[in-house]
């Protein structure tokens, strides 16, 4: 089992921590969730089908806890996202917009972008991670694609 | 570029400039994780003593009790739930190999939530800095202590002391059912930190057996230490339950619906648990509810959560000061999201 989780460690952790990162903003809480997620998984007894189900199984948890410390009163003292971004080392100030232009997108259909467009989930895997229905899914990427268009202009393409 | 490929550009700089240094051993080891309180909105008074000028060894002159914890997040503990503060807890000890010994200070219960201070200190005095588990060398050790602009690693070197993060909290949290804890330090010396875990449960009973654990990772050491005591902590609290359910006002149009709440008065706060089933698919998890007094004014919540109980049937958690209700209530329903103010319904018991 620890093999197991030292694989899944290496293999997820980055991409768990930015998805919690979208959805905490903020660092900190970010890696909380990730090590919380791991510790979860490692002391379930679930059983999964395949290591497909397990990245699913992990993103979903990552967002739930993500959600929970975002409603949880007593968070942390944190840096300003602004601040955060400033440590950021991006290349251009298009990048730092774009940046910008997702956290600042309402919770949930900044979850649908950032699986859509950084997991390269589809739009039924979304779903099923989600619990929603695949229409439902559509509207948000639908909705979210037309912020940052609205935000971005010319630097986001315009996409159906 | 296409967009994906922008987006992905953008977000690997976040990808790649944090380090999560996850290790095995820590995820194994510590089966649980508690979130740490860092909402100050009063500073303790405590006598410090200082020796030389900020290079000294930092001695408070006193221990910290809940009352104090609650009174850093402007929380305050009724009178009656003062009266059932326990000390001189005996408790069991572990055979260990620590560098640090744990006292149970004060602890304190009712039917929903467990409040524990422990303290913990070093076996061999003047060779520690104990920092709390999340705090990093960098952090200013005000976080924790009065003592102001020197981080942990400044002051450790210029004492000659090693850093130690302390940690832990409740080790038997699926027996008791524990959803969800905080906590917070305050340090009493350079190698005594007391420490304040509260947890909300969903398995109370009268009499309960806690298992405290007391964690501590020297820096630049992965290995965990862990000391666990065992106590039984008796639930001297009331606890009153009220039941509103007869709706008079409400938007018979809305895509939710309120089906109960239920008041929980105990002797050290209000539960306010809201049971709604919410109809608007595309509105997932960011419908919530601010909790209204009789002029409509909003009561300011201590903490709360909210949890899919099946289907479309939500309820949400939202904890109070100890707050009196009369033979109604009155929530807002809101967008946390965006928001949006749906509308509000008034319920009568």
């Amino acid at each position: 089992m620890k093999e197991k989780l030292e694989m899944l460690m290496n293999e997820y952790q980055s991409n768990l921590f930015v998805i919690a990162f979208n959805i905490c903003k903020n660092a900190e809480d970010a890696k909380d969730v990730v090590q919380d997620t791991f510790i979860d998984f490692y002391t379930s007894k679930r059983q999964f089908n395949d290591d497909e189900h397990i990245k699913a199984w992990l993103i979903r948890a990552t967002i739930n806890k993500s959600k929970n410390v975002t409603k949880t009163f007593w968070r942390r003292n944190k840096l300003s996202i602004e601040d955060y971004m400033e440590t950021l080392p991006f290349e251009t100030n298009d990048d730092t917009d774009l940046f910008e232009a997702v956290l600042n997108l309402p919770e949930k259909y900044r979850i649908v972008i950032h699986l859509f467009y950084y997991e390269d989930l589809s739009v039924r895997q979304i779903a099923n991670i989600l619990k929603i229905s695949e229409s439902n899914v559509k509207v948000r990427l639908s909705r979210g694609r037309q912020i940052l268009k609205d935000v971005l202009k010319e630097d986001w393409e315009y996409e159906e | 570029m296409k967009n994906k490929e922008k987006y992905k550009k953008v977000f690997n700089v976040l990808a790649t400039s944090e380090q999560l240094h996850l290790e095995v051993d820590m995820i194994t080891n510590k089966k649980s994780k508690t979130n740490r309180m860092k909402y100050v909105a009063a500073v303790v008074a405590i006598c410090v003593i200082l020796v030389g000028a900020g290079t000294g060894v930092y001695a408070a002159m006193t221990h910290f009790g809940i009352v104090d914890f609650r009174n850093r997040f402007a929380s305050s503990v009724p009178e009656e739930a003062k009266q059932q503060i326990q000390t001189d807890i005996e408790m069991n000890q572990d055979e260990n190999d620590t560098i640090f010994e744990m006292t149970l200070l004060e602890s304190l219960c009712d039917s929903e939530t467990i409040t524990l201070v422990y303290e913990v200190s070093a076996k061999e005095t003047g060779k520690y800095l104990f920092v709390p588990e999340d705090a990093f060398p960098e952090d200013d050790m005000c976080n924790w202590s009065d003592i102001e602009n020197i981080s942990a690693k400044d002051y450790a070197a210029q004492n000659n002391l090693t850093i130690v993060n302390i940690g832990g909290g409740i080790e038997n949290r699926e027996e008791l059912e524990i959803v969800d804890a905080s906590m917070d330090f305050r340090s009493v010396k350079d190698d005594v930190m007391d420490v304040y875990v509260r947890c909300n449960v969903e398995n109370s009973t009268n009499m309960m057996e806690v298992d405290a654990v007391a964690t501590g990772i020297i820096l630049g050491n992965q290995d965990v230490m862990r000391l666990v005591s065992h106590f039984e902590l008796q639930d001297l609290s009331t606890t009153e339950k009220t039941l509103y359910t007869n709706i008079v006002e409400a938007d018979s149009n809305a895509f939710y619906r309120i089906e109960k709440v239920e008041v929980i008065q105990t002797d050290l706060g209000t539960y306010v648990d809201i049971y709604y089933i919410n109809n608007e698919e595309d509105d997932d998890m960011s419908l919530s509810f601010h909790v209204m007094d009789d002029e409509g004014n909003i009561i300011e919540m201590a903490g709360g959560r909210a949890s899919n109980l099946e289907g479309n049937h939500y309820k949400e958690r939202q904890i109070f000061d100890k707050t009196e209700f009369g033979d109604s209530i009155s929530l807002e329903a809101y967008d946390w999201d965006e928001k949006n103010i749906y509308g509000t319904i008034k319920i009568l018991r």
